[in-house]
């Protein structure tokens, strides 16, 4: 059975098409989760909240081809993610500390020599704000318009955010490597 | 700078969950989501519905016994004042057919004139069962006139229910002579069982002559209970009711008017 009509049985709230739709993309947007909640349990239960949401929302989804669900599915888990990191009361810290990371130590291929849970776990050692941003700039492709906008923050925190934890990022990797 | 990180995004898709979090149960957690999507139902089986609603028929069917009639649904007190002819029908001495003359009256009749220029509306009230089979006189036995004489019999009857005012029935049945026909009188079985019925008194009227034998609880040679009891059909043989000065020609013959149910219907000797 395609997507499409996978989402039109969803929309019946037929079981057998949503466990075809959560078997399909459960493990990429646990991924998705674990970027953002660095704790498991707390992201087991994001995804959780987030499927539901699909779910329940699904008949108001219009399907617009390949692709189009998981991107959908995709920005409900982001925005659940959000929401329980906005329930933590993630703090972002102001701009003013912009230049004392703005340094490249020439590494731009540091990423090459580690694996995709290497790089996980970097992520998730980043503090909340950090990582947050850095998430949404790299993984969800915004730029800090979009995301102070997003998360109620100056373009410049954003920026600054961002730059401290793609350094300490940097930094852990240099470690490692 | 941003070079260094440009193929995170890429790099991560390829990723599996298993390298990832190696211990995520995918299906474990659909339970736990399905549960949460198709909540299971309680289904309350046909029988228990079933058993359910015999018992709030019940239970409707005895509230409805056991609540106290309104004031407006006392039954009425049936009194017979008018004189014996005035309420035999007109046609009645003529009439060949087996004559039973109704003289029930109800003391509660609302004139016409107290509600003149009003308008009437009606309301339906709803008639306590009890009291709804006390005004519906119950024509029981036969009972056959063996002698010359037109005879009417009237029996006087109280009606004793809980939480309300004794009533009074009173009903007449007039028997034209070698006819039968119905007698009618409240019979125990048409009361509720909370209430009590008690004979006061039985009126034997020889319609000719006007000599009435009355029977009440201390008459004799039989009282009014006794006599009743062989109309109910409660004792079997004879009775003697009482005595008549004089037959239907008006000439001097004392004889004794008696009740037989010793072959089935009751006769009047």
């Amino acid at each position: 059975m395609d997507e499409a009509s996978l989402v039109k049985c969803c929309k019946d709230n037929n079981p057998a098409a949503q466990k075809a739709l959560y078997d399909k993309y459960v493990e990429l947007m646990m991924i998705v989760c674990l970027r953002y909640v660095a704790d498991r349990e707390d992201a087991r239960e994001v995804l959780m909240d987030a499927f539901l949401n699909f779910f329940k929302h699904i008949g108001g989804f219009t399907y617009l081809g390949e692709g189009s669900v998981k991107a959908w599915l995709k920005k409900i888990v982001v925005n659940q993610c959000l929401m329980h990191l906005r329930k933590r009361k993630v703090i972002y810290t102001t701009g003013k500390e912009l230049e004392q990371y703005d340094n490249s130590d020439g590494s731009e291929n540091a990423l090459d020599y580690l694996n995709a849970k290497e790089i996980m776990n970097m992520i998730q050692t980043l503090p909340d704000g950090y990582r947050t941003i850095f998430n949404l700039y790299f993984f969800e492709g915004m730029n800090h318009k979009e995301i102070s906008g997003l998360l109620g923050i100056s373009e410049g925190t954003s920026k600054s955010q961002l730059h401290r934890g793609r350094a300490l990022l940097r930094e852990k990797i240099l470690q490692t490597n | 700078m941003a070079q260094d990180f440009e193929n995170i995004n890429e790099r991560m898709e390829r990723a599996s969950l298993k390298e990832l979090m190696p211990g995520f149960d995918k299906e474990a957690e659909w339970l736990q989501l399905a549960g949460k999507l198709h909540p299971a139902k309680k289904r309350i089986p046909l029988t228990r519905w079933a058993y359910a609603a015999a018992i709030l028929l019940l239970l409707g069917v005895g509230t409805w016994f056991m609540l106290p009639p309104t004031a407006n649904n006392q039954p009425a007190v049936a009194q017979q004042n008018a004189p014996l002819h005035a309420a035999l029908p007109a046609d009645t001495a003529l009439n060949t057919k087996p004559v039973i003359a109704e003289v029930d009256t109800q003391v509660n009749e609302i004139k016409p004139d107290q509600n003149k220029g009003l308008a009437v509306m009606k309301k339906r009230t709803r008639v306590h069962k009890d009291h709804d089979m006390v005004t519906k006189y119950t024509a029981k036995d036969f009972i056959c006139n063996g002698t010359p004489c037109p005879i009417q019999i009237c029996i006087n009857q109280t009606v004793t229910c809980p939480h309300t005012q004794p009533s009074t029935i009173s009903s007449s049945s007039t028997l034209e002579p070698d006819q039968s026909g119905r007698l009618r009188y409240k019979a125990h079985d048409k009361i509720a069982k909370n209430c009590s019925l008690t004979v006061n008194e039985i009126e034997i009227t020889s319609i000719a002559t006007g000599e009435t034998i009355l029977l009440n609880t201390n008459s004799s040679p039989s009282t009014a209970q006794e006599v009743f009891n062989y109309i109910t059909g409660k004792k079997k043989g004879d009775v003697l009711a009482g005595m008549f000065n004089s037959d239907c020609d008006h000439q001097d013959k004392k004889h004794g008017l008696r009740l037989n149910n010793r072959h089935g219907d009751l006769i009047i000797e």
